[in-house]
């Protein structure tokens, strides 16, 4: 029978996890409780400023599931963002990882704002087998050094991040990176469904095969979207298809032809295109013409949120700025003591449609103005 | 413009000869925020092709980064060369 363990941003009851009325106050007491094989933990909306520490393996069928519970219906009943964080008080970097394990196996993250690290990566995971991480967002990855998320070590294997956003990643850090000092193989990754923006890398393999990338985006200037950078061992691979890679500096990079394997996928608008890679038989290179009618709506009156607007954690938030335009890049005023920097100024009221019941909520209700 | 370049490499080897080339030389002054927002500051003097070499000497993670660097920029060259870009 699964258990049912409940964490908060802050503990209430008993503080044993039995229940929300009941949870626990940090994701760490979660884990130390300790956590065993076939446990969901729900962690409610909130801020979370630990690296949680995996000190405990799931097995086969009974994995340990660590679920963001965004919509409030396992926890508070409201729902919001739910946010691991690096930094102590959202201006600099304090811990090195949001989440971090070593030779822990069938561990699951749904859910989860992971940002602002120190160095290391967001999620960093050695020698760890069966993890799924989806769902998830990796914003604001501070460090040259650091990565969104880091599989490495020479027991890896099946790893499968998928429906995962990773944005405003350093200029100079890898995103999705599987890595080890020697050769492995066969390791059976999978990366899919995800959006990657920004970065040296957007996938890479530096001695790991096996490893398949489909049906992601690469958008914005990622320095290579999918890259082997050394050499694997005769007959493993990078398998990429059906990804959609636009505005890159290189799209696709390999050490030897051998080693990877591209076909239906569509890259445009890339300084170079691919670097020792063949082109597949059915691949394209059109524009990619991305849906902007939500920038549209936005500039006429529109009331969503964007990807560019700021969260109510930002620090850019009131800043004092010299000479700014009256009203913002939608026409919104002043919002508070000053006018934000960057072109939109930061309104909690502004909508998004709820998944869970099609209407439209505030953003407050949605995440956008929890504390 | 090219709109879809791509490129194969192949043969990479030490030709084992040596060339001379102009020495160059200039200064940098570097001033950095740590991630815990401690200011840091360094100058030195880099010297062209000295530096370089004592990076490929210094082997490791240093030279590795020196040959990825390299090899990008001796991509530039050969697309230079070639007139890519002159399309």
């Amino acid at each position: 029978m699964t258990t049912l363990v409940y964490v908060g941003p802050t503990s209430a009851g008993l503080a044993d996890g039995t229940s929300w009325a009941n949870r626990y106050g940090t994701l760490n007491a979660a884990e130390d409780r300790p956590i065993i094989p076939d446990t969901i933990v729900y962690v409610g909306p909130g801020v979370y400023r630990e690296t949680l520490t995996c000190d405990v393996s799931g097995t086969a069928g009974n994995t340990i599931q660590y679920i963001g519970d965004y919509d409030g219906s396992h926890t508070d009943g409201v729902g919001g963002v739910v946010r691991i964080t690096g930094s102590d008080d959202d201006k600099s970097a304090t811990r090195n990882s949001c989440i971090t394990a070593n030779t822990k196996h069938y561990r699951t993250f749904t859910g989860f704002q992971c940002d602002a690290v120190a160095s290391a990566a967001l999620i960093n995971g050695a020698s760890c087998t069966d993890w799924t991480i989806q769902d998830c967002i990796f914003i604001d990855t501070a460090t040259s050094t650091g990565y969104s998320t880091l599989c490495s070590g020479t027991g890896q294997a099946r790893w499968l991040v998928q429906r995962c956003l990773f944005l405003t990643t350093h200029g100079n850090a890898q995103t999705i990176y599987f890595y080890h000092s020697a050769d492995v193989d066969n390791t059976g990754h999978v990366v899919s469904n995800c959006i990657v923006v920004g970065g040296a890398y957007g996938i890479a393999s530096w001695n790991v095969g096996g490893i398949t990338v489909r049906n992601c985006l690469f958008a914005g200037r990622c320095g290579v979207a999918v890259g082997v950078g050394a050499a694997l061992n005769t007959g493993q691979t990078m398998t990429v298809n059906n990804c959609v890679i636009a505005g890159c500096y290189t799209g696709l990079v390999a050490t030897t032809t051998a080693e990877f394997v591209e076909d239906y996928n569509n890259i445009y608008g890339c300084q170079l295109a691919r670097s020792n890679v063949n082109v597949g038989a059915h691949s394209t290179a059109y524009p990619a013409l991305l849906d902007t009618r939500w920038f549209f709506e936005m500039v006429n009156g529109g009331r969503m949120v964007t990807p560019f607007d700021l969260s109510a954690w930002s620090q850019l938030i009131n800043l004092a700025g010299t000479s700014p335009p009256a009203t913002d890049m939608r026409g919104t005023g002043i919002i508070g003591a000053q006018r934000e920097w960057g072109a939109l100024e930061y309104d909690p009221t502004l909508l998004i449609e709820s998944a869970a019941g099609g209407g439209m909520l505030m953003a407050n209700k949605k995440g956008n103005k929890q504390a | 413009m090219p709109r879809e370049v791509n490129v194969w490499t192949s043969g990479w080897k030490a030709t084992g000869t040596k060339v001379l080339c102009p020495r160059y030389t200039f200064k940098v002054r570097a001033e950095w925020r740590t991630n815990k927002s401690a200011a840091r500051q360094a100058e030195r003097v880099v010297t062209f092709p000295d530096d370089l070499i004592a990076l490929a000497q210094a082997g490791g993670a240093d030279r590795e980064w020196l040959e990825e660097e390299l090899k990008e920029l001796l991509l530039k060259v050969a697309r230079r060369l070639a007139k890519v870009d002159d399309e």
